[in-house]
């Protein structure tokens, strides 16, 4: 991370970032922003003799798994939106969680942060359109930030795959769940539609 | 004075004493492993996806210690599905991995999820115990489990995602457990045939070529009849995925008619990631949250041959 960025960065935990400099940030990488984010945070409490409880605390990785699930029920808006969107909002979480853990009171309200940050970041999207091409997700055993991708619902090719791969699953599955022959309604049930 | 004291200390054993001292959550998961495959029962049960509502009569029945059973649908089209000639005592692995292991163990299943007894409930007209699990990783989905008190059968189950949203239910509305243990005939029934044998043996490994390079602690490998280069299986208990390759088909204009992007239907979810430079694409399928299916199918790697 070059300087310029790091400047961005102190900036809009000043709450100070331009619009530009909110654009460097977001296209910047990822885990380097996150590290760089909370360790301001950290020296900034230090100097202001600040502690709490939550300091030592990462839950981005959990709110992102949440988010990327969260993506896919609101279906509908095209592929590309929701890949940027996703990826706007992953890289809103690492501010999410350290500003949530500053407040104290992350339990309560970390959701509603959550969405709150969405449409902020709303205003950035377009700016994004570039690296959301080529951010492939890195995979790795822990919860990586994972915009959830595109939903093929309305895709008939997709969901014919679908169907006929649920049903090859439930083969495999149905002995293994502890549901059993029950199983297959979700099969059956999909067929009848 | 000595009265009162003795009240009081025979309230607290009162309110103390455990309400299900007999069987503890894992025992009854225990049971609830095998008694579905043990014994003669027909029910009726229903399915319920969001506003979705189907259902279907379950008939079990063994004989001779071979296992039948039919799911017919009992709304909409005639879709039955008939399982016969299942041997009672094979052995498939999700429920060894709670089997094998009670909660103190803090082994196999139960060093992935909690299983808390939370209360009695009645379900078709049966005395249940509800079992809430709760995965511990976000890797797996969480489940609330009726299980009938006397058979263990799993009368209702609620499967939820992390966020505590149900995204279906199983519920059975009558169990009838005194039925004969004849076969049923159903008339244009699809014969279903269960696809996996045992825990997979390192020899047939060798002919697949691909392998996802990550999955998440506590699945383990099926090994299944047919189709071994073209599909995986893992479980960890209760949450069950698939892997399934396929060649890429190319058009004239080269183009990859594959799609990446996710599947979802009530628990049940699928990820397709399209690997060009194998000229494969790959699609993971599940009751598991979307995360792990994606992350599972962009980590496939092929050999390089």
């Amino acid at each position: 991370m070059n300087d310029t960025v790091r400047e961005s960065l102190s900036a809009l935990m000043d709450g100070e970032a331009s619009e530009l400099e909110l654009r460097r940030i977001l296209t910047a990488d990822e885990q380097a922003i996150r590290t760089e984010w909370a360790d301001l945070h950290r020296s900034q409490q230090l100097l202001k003799n600040e502690s709490n409880p939550f300091m030592g605390w990462d839950i981005s990785s959990r709110v992102m798994a949440e988010i990327a699930d969260e993506e896919l029920v609101k279906s509908g808006g095209t592929g590309w939106k929701q890949a940027i969107s996703g990826l706007a909002i992953a890289a809103s979480v690492a501010a999410v969680v350290v500003v949530g853990s500053m407040g104290g009171n992350m339990f309560g309200g970390s959701t509603q942060m959550v969405a709150d940050n969405n449409g902020v970041s709303g205003r950035v999207y377009p700016a994004q359109a570039s690296s959301a091409a080529v951010g492939g997700v890195a995979v790795s055993a822990q919860a990586q930030a994972s915009p959830a991708g595109p939903l093929l619902n309305n895709d008939v090719e997709a969901r014919k795959r679908f169907e006929a791969y649920l049903r090859k699953h439930t083969d495999r599955a149905a002995f293994n769940n502890g549901q059993g022959m029950v199983s297959y309604a979700r099969v059956v049930s999909q067929e009848s539609e | 004075m000595i009265v009162r004291l003795a009240f009081t200390a025979l309230a607290a054993i009162l309110v103390s004493a455990p309400v299900f001292s007999l069987e503890s959550g894992s025992e009854l998961l225990n049971k609830m492993t095998h008694s579905h495959r043990e014994l003669n029962y027909r029910a009726i049960v229903t399915y319920q996806l969001g506003e979705q509502l189907s259902s279907y009569r379950i008939t079990h029945t063994v004989h001779d210690g071979k296992e039948f059973e039919a799911l017919e649908s009992l709304d909409g089209n005639h879709q039955d599905l008939v399982h016969h000639g299942h041997d009672v005592n094979c052995v498939h692995p999700g429920p060894q991995l709670i089997r094998l292991f009670n909660a103190d163990d803090e082994q196999g299943f139960y060093r992935y999820y909690d299983v808390d007894v939370e209360g009695e409930g009645r379900v078709a007209g049966r005395d249940a115990v509800i079992l809430s699990i709760k995965p511990r990783d976000v890797y797996r989905l969480g489940y609330k489990l009726s299980l009938d008190s006397e058979t263990g059968l799993l009368l209702r189950s609620d499967i939820v995602n992390q966020q505590g949203k149900v995204l279906e239910r199983f519920q059975y509305v009558m169990l009838d457990l005194n039925i004969p243990d004849n076969e049923l005939i159903v008339e244009g029934a699809i014969e279903v045939q269960h696809k996996d044998v045992a825990v997979n043996d390192p020899a047939a490994m060798h002919i697949r070529v691909w392998r996802p390079d990550w999955i998440p602690a506590g699945f383990t490998p099926l090994k299944e009849a047919g189709d071994g280069n073209a599909a995986m299986t893992y479980t960890d208990g209760l949450a069950v995925m698939s892997v399934f390759v396929e060649p890429l088909l190319t058009t004239d204009s080269g183009a990859v008619p594959v799609t990446e992007g996710g599947m979802r239907r009530g628990a049940s979810v699928s990820y397709t990631v399209a690997f060009p430079e194998s000229g494969m694409f790959a699609t993971v399928v599940g009751e598991v949250p979307m995360l792990t299916a994606k992350q599972v199918a962009k980590s496939l790697s092929w050999d390089q041959r």
